[in-house]
């Protein structure tokens, strides 16, 4: 590894940076994962059975607006949006109150627009409509949308095949990683917050808090996850709602993370600077948030990178065991349990999906492998 | 004489179980009136840091236990205090100077950062923060303390590491300024210079300052009273100069003799003959 020589006052921050980029495992995975997240951001413009524009008898319309969901319109509009807000914030900031004013009744205006409609469920596709101008999303399909031709293996037309219904997999596998990613970091995140929440304090008030803490997660422990997660979905009526999905894996997956940042807490708090902060005035909550909780950061930021990796796994296998998200809605799991039963003569359909949770799952764990050896001071000196 | 600043009466603190306890703190009493320098001696397990932690009730209980006694300071009684009000006093009132300072400082921010925590904790009206920050390392003796703002604890000296958390300290400008032992984790040279620096401030400031050591070579000429430490108990107090000249208890003269004098010809240091204490 070629790592720049270090250049006196840099901040932990850059430090960690500089070293992160020197890997290149961790920077092309970080690639990999900024790549996966934009595609899973733009599939609805990417496989789709509406034209993006088309222009028949004189008219020129935009087929493809008017299908998608609210979630979409908030990504396409919240996304420039705050790039706009960054990039401008120098003049932003010279008049604060008249600009937040204006974005927050911007923001209103949109919600309420959303709110008042709806997305139009048309059927029909733009592929064979005729036109004397059209533009179609490089997969002209939707990831929902059955065609005659059943079991094609990988050509031109479907460049990852179809399965039993004639559904599009490179279609369902785009907008799966929709998903799959949001699951993965969501989930993810509610695991953070609650193995922070619990570790952090039981690390830092001990006692009997902490023995609590730490049955609570011995017993956690000891029913196999997946177990924990079917029981926990069973619990819930709609099975359908991603956001359950989300809810049970990160409540079932944060017990990791608790140990850590208990060890972390119970390390640091042992070193003077807690105290001192705290015999200049700081509360308990201060010295938590803003003292012991930065110094933990590195290792906590590591473990979360893999645990991104592991509840996209768990979803996929709960997919695959028919218990994740319903049908239709495609995510890379159930793409693949459709090809169980097909595997002998379409090997496409376990292919692609098998690639695709690889790929982010090896990109994620190179960025953990990377971070982990980034905020490793001992691993440093190479 | 009117009310002291700091009154400590029958303090007694206690770790362990209950049934048979270890008593760190056993009956400790004493006074400090406001500008008044008073040095705390004794060796390590004395009990001398376990009564600084105290004065801001900042030992945890559970496991420390405040067995018996009063803490007063301003007339208010210290272990009865709310948290809240604790915690105005901390700091604001009442400041403290450890004994690493490498470790006492956050290692994941600057120190400017860790000042203007301090300021912006006790001192909202403060209208200049970096310009108190700024005078406040002036004050310390650190040079061009404009540059330092944005350096991290681990790219400054043990001395300079100490200095800050002196100007951390007097940021808040406390009526009382705890110094636990605040020379032991440095070298010879930049402990006097951190001396000289207690010295200026009990001069040019009306700040009482309670230094906590175990170096007797260290109260001569700086503290006005010394309390001396064994057990948990104070075994002697009184002006420095007469406790010095004339050490009444066997365990003062020990630790005085510990001190090796320039020009004495000693094969082995004194140590202390406990059998002969007790």
């Amino acid at each position: 590894m070629n790592i720049p020589h270090e250049t006196g006052n840099e901040t932990y921050a850059q430090r960690i940076r500089r070293h992160f980029m020197a890997d290149s495992f961790a920077r092309n995975g970080l690639r990999v994962i900024i790549a996966l997240f934009i595609v899973a951001a733009l599939a609805p413009f990417l496989a789709n059975s509406h034209a993006i524009v088309r222009v028949a008898d004189g008219r020129v319309t935009f087929p493809i607006f008017p299908s998608l969901e609210p979630i979409e319109w908030r990504f396409l509009l919240y996304v420039p949006m705050a790039a706009l807000v960054y990039f401008l914030r120098a003049g932003f900031l010279r008049r604060p109150k008249f600009h937040f004013l204006f974005l927050i009744a911007l923001i209103a205006l949109i919600e309420v627009v959303l709110a008042v409609t709806h997305p139009v469920n048309d059927p029909t596709n733009d592929r064979n409509r005729a036109a004397s101008f059209k533009l179609m999303p490089p997969i002209p399909y939707s990831p929902i949308e059955s065609t005659p031709d059943q079991f094609s293996p990988p050509s031109w037309k479907h460049p990852c095949g179809t399965d039993s219904t004639g559904r599009d997999i490179a279609a369902r596998l785009l907008h799966g990683a929709r998903t799959s990613l949001s699951i993965g970091f969501v989930a993810q995140s509610i695991a953070l917050l609650v193995g922070v929440t619990l570790g952090g304090l039981a690390g830092y008030y001990r006692g009997w808090l902490d023995i609590g803490v730490c049955r609570f997660i011995e017993i956690m422990d000891c029913f196999p996850p997946l177990l924990l997660i079917l029981v926990a979905i069973s619990l819930f009526e709609s099975q359908n709602n991603m956001f359950y999905i989300m809810a049970v894996i990160g409540l079932t997956s944060w017990t990791g993370l608790a140990r850590l940042v208990r060890g972390e807490f119970l390390r640091l708090s042992s070193q003077p600077f807690p105290q001192a902060a705290q015999a200049l005035g700081a509360s308990d909550f201060r010295v938590i948030v803003r003292h012991l909780l930065p110094n933990a950061l590195g290792p906590i930021l590591v473990s979360a990178t893999f645990g991104v990796a592991s509840a996209i796994l768990i979803e996929s296998s709960l997919s695959f065991l028919g218990f994740g998200m319903q049908a239709p809605t495609p995510s890379w799991g159930d793409v693949l349990s459709d090809a169980r039963r097909y595997i002998d003569f379409a090997w496409w359909l376990a292919f692609f999906p098998g690639l695709a949770i690889l790929m982010t799952i090896m990109s994620y764990n190179f960025v953990g492998e990377g971070l982990r050896d980034a905020v490793d001071p001992r691993l440093k000196v190479k | 004489m009117s009310t002291p600043l700091l009154r400590v009466e029958n303090l007694g603190i206690q770790f362990g179980p209950p049934d048979d306890p270890v008593k760190a703190v056993d009956g400790v009493s004493f006074a400090m009136n406001a500008g008044e320098t008073l040095a705390v001696v004794g060796e390590s397990g004395s009990g001398k840091s376990v009564t600084a932690l105290a004065l801001t009730r900042l030992l945890a209980s559970p496991p420390a236990r405040y067995v018996s006694g009063k803490i007063e300071f301003e007339g208010r009684d210290v272990l009865r205090l709310p948290d809240s009000e604790l915690r105005g006093l901390r700091g604001k009132q009442i400041a403290y100077i450890f004994q690493e300072p490498g470790s006492s400082l956050n290692p994941v921010f600057t120190i400017g950062y860790q000042i203007r925590e301090a300021i912006e904790l006790h001192r909202p009206e403060v209208r200049d923060v970096t310009a108190e920050i700024i005078s406040s390392l002036d004050r310390v003796g650190i040079r061009e303390p404009a540059k330092r703002l944005d350096d991290y604890p681990h790219q400054l000296s043990g001395g300079m590491q100490q200095r800050v958390m002196i100007a951390m300290a007097l940021a808040c400008q406390p009526k009382l300024l705890v110094a636990d032992e605040p020379t032991t984790a440095l070298d010879v040279t930049i402990q006097k210079q951190i001396m000289d620096l207690l010295k200026e401030l009990k001069r040019t400031s009306n700040m009482a300052i309670m230094l906590i050591t175990h170096n007797f070579g260290l109260v001569a000429d700086f503290a006005d009273r010394v309390a001396v430490m064994f057990r948990g108990r104070i075994v002697e107090a009184g002006a420095t100069a007469e406790i010095l000249r004339n050490p009444q208890h066997a365990y003062t003269r020990a630790l005085i003799e510990c001190v090796p004098k320039l020009g004495q010809k000693q094969h082995r240091l004194k140590v202390i003959d406990y059998a002969g204490i007790e």
